[in-house]
């Protein structure tokens, strides 16, 4: 047996499986309670898809007791999902005989890998995002309103600006970015997820205060919005010189101005944004109602739609249940109010929507045939006694 | 092929998926592009990397709300989501107050916050969003149209509700009255008052929320 060999048979143990399956299911139970406390996508994030996560104690203390501030590492998600894919991947090379008896059981198998694999695909290359815009505007981007990014962009030269954009993700309190790509290093002073504006408490040269609020939790509800804030430094690399405290936050609009050594900036705390090869239009928008209620029977946005790269121009009708599907994108008719002309289109791009079907169609055929290559067994047993 | 020698291939794949496993451990990337200045459009989005429609990104500021305190209320610390100045007025174990809350302009809010006032304040049951349109008032807030709405909850008690909308430049100010049915009967007027009395500043670099 070679060392391959031997490993592979360590790594397909039915040990390893129940306790993997058991270790995943208490990471269910305790992702699901943390939504009491956090949101539904920093959970998905924190808990499902990380190699581990820090559970809080104080999630599983029922309201009214007092919680202990202590936390214990778990592993997460995608490590639970990546031992059991391995595990199943070693069991499929080791224990199991390719033979026509066992391929019910092999196709299930596959069809169950496959799902394993489709999550992971999702969590990669998922894209989930809107098109908010008026009837007659044209949107240019998708904005995920489940992240958020901080821009930085030098509008010192007089012919184009310059744009850095930071994920959320790099966006840690107490650390330093000092990308190459960047001009300057970035101190993140502080980061809150969700905030707050209270206007009448003055807060150094600003007339307001922006404080952290409680993050919007999965357990709410209600489709809340969280508005981020941060507080920033730059710092020039050259000379270790360090600009004021910068406050960038979502409850800005519009980027705020900076001026640091002899460049002019803009700082944009904002949603992401998923530019697109193309760009959509309300033409017009419609929403009807079944006669003599207010119920809605219709939903409609009439958009066209423009791609810059392939010159391609079409125009479009969105309703409920009718979505377009454009380069791998599909624009879903979302929200609309009608008061104020406004659609808000859902854009969903998953290039792996298909691999849950398909492995649950190779799981169900593959039961079915070790259903019947089994009872055909039996029956032939039954027939010789 | 039997246990003793494992398809090569699908260790091969055993392979490939922890190393996709790892490589999505990887952070990010902080991206860097050109944009050309352009003029702004609030909605449609301004900055745009190559190869996408070039738009700006640097505009001016948004208009903000000036809201002058009412006479003869008290000043109370906000409290509320997006909430930016209060206001109360006593009188013996009734109590109501006025709010000035902001929140980003997004269709959702206003059903959002509509049906929560509704539910978890008045008592009443929540509406479709289809229901809005039959509910809310026009109204003016400094020349420019608004939207208002009044509830009066369920109960031997009621309370009442009565909010002023005002889109402006991508946000919503919400302007909300709320307290017992009859005492914010008795003030209504005030609150007109405080409404009539609000002004919107003439658009500006740098910025309030």
């Amino acid at each position: 047996m070679t060392a391959l060999d031997s490993l592979l048979h360590r790594l397909s143990s039915l040990k390893i499986t129940v306790t993997l399956l058991a270790l995943s299911i208490f990471l269910v139970f305790a992702g699901t309670i943390a939504q009491t406390t956090q949101g539904i996508w920093p959970v998905v994030d924190g808990y499902f898809r990380s190699l581990y996560v820090w559970i809080d104690i104080a999630i599983f203390v029922p309201g009214g007791y007092e919680a202990p501030s202590a936390s214990f590492p778990y592993p997460g998600g995608w490590l639970l999902g990546g031992l059991l894919l391995t595990n199943l991947l070693a069991a499929q090379v080791t224990r199991f005989h390719y033979t026509w008896k066992r391929s019910g059981i092999l196709l299930s198998h596959l069809g169950l890998l496959a799902l394993m694999l489709s999550e992971l695909v999702t969590g990669l290359v998922a894209q989930e995002a809107q098109f908010v815009f008026v009837k007659g505007q044209t949107a240019h981007y998708a904005e995920d309103i489940r992240e958020f990014e901080l821009a930085l962009i030098d509008t010192s030269q007089p012919d184009r600006d310059d744009v850095w954009v930071v994920p959320e993700s790099r966006l840690k309190p107490g650390r330093t970015l000092t990308d190459p790509i960047l001009p300057f290093h970035i101190e993140i002073l502080s980061v809150y997820p969700n905030s707050r504006v209270d206007q009448n408490t003055p807060s150094g040269d600003l007339p307001y205060t922006i404080e952290p609020a409680t993050e919007s939790t999965g357990a709410s509800g209600e489709p809340t919005v969280d508005f981020a804030t941060a507080r920033i430094r730059l710092i020039d690399p050259a000379t270790g010189k360090a600009s004021d405290d910068l406050l960038v936050s979502q409850w800005f609009r519009l980027p705020q101005p900076a001026q640091f050594g002899d460049r002019t900036l803009r700082l944009d705390l904002r949603h992401k944004r998923i530019f697109k090869p193309y760009t959509v239009t309300l033409l017009d928008l419609e929403h009807e109602n079944y006669i003599g209620t207010n119920r809605p029977k219709n939903f409609q946005s009439h958009v066209r739609v423009n791609d810059h790269q392939t010159d391609d121009q079409f125009e479009a009708l969105i309703y409920m249940n009718h979505p377009l599907r454009y380069r791998g994108d599909t624009l879903y008719q979302h929200q609309m109010e009608i008061a104020n002309g406004q659609s808000v289109l859902q854009v969903v791009s998953n290039p792996g929507w298909l691999i849950p079907y398909i492995s649950c169609t190779m799981i169900t055929v593959g039961l079915t045939v070790h259903f019947f290559l089994s009872l055909t067994r039996f029956s032939r047993r039954q027939a010789k006694r | 092929m039997n246990h003793k020698n494992p398809p090569r291939v699908l260790s091969l794949a055993l392979l490939t998926v922890i190393a996709t496993v790892m490589a999505a451990c990887e952070e990010e990337p902080i991206r860097h592009y050109p944009t050309r200045k352009h003029a702004f459009d609030a909605h449609a989005g301004h900055d745009h990397p190559p190869g996408h429609h070039p738009t700006d990104e640097t505009s001016p500021q948004p208009r903000k709300l000036i809201v002058t305190p009412p006479a003869g209320w008290e000043p109370r610390t906000p409290s509320g989501m997006g909430e930016f100045a209060a206001f109360a007025k006593a009188d013996g174990d009734r109590e109501t107050k006025i709010t000035v809350s902001q929140l980003v302009s997004n269709p959702r809010m206003l059903l959002m916050v509509i049906n929560r006032w509704r539910s978890s304040q008045l008592g009443m049951d929540p509406i479709e969003q289809a229901d809005i349109p039959s509910v809310i008032q026009p109204a003016q807030i400094a020349d420019l149209p608004a939207q208002r709405i009044t509830m009066v909850g369920t109960g031997d008690a009621p309370l009442s509700i009565d909010v002023v909308m005002l889109d402006l430049d991508g946000a919503t100010y919400y302007l909300k009255l709320m307290g017992p049915a009859d005492h914010v009967a008795e003030l209504t007027g005030d609150f007109e008052t405080f409404v009539a009395n609000l002004r919107v500043s003439e658009t500006q670099q740098g910025g309030a929320p």
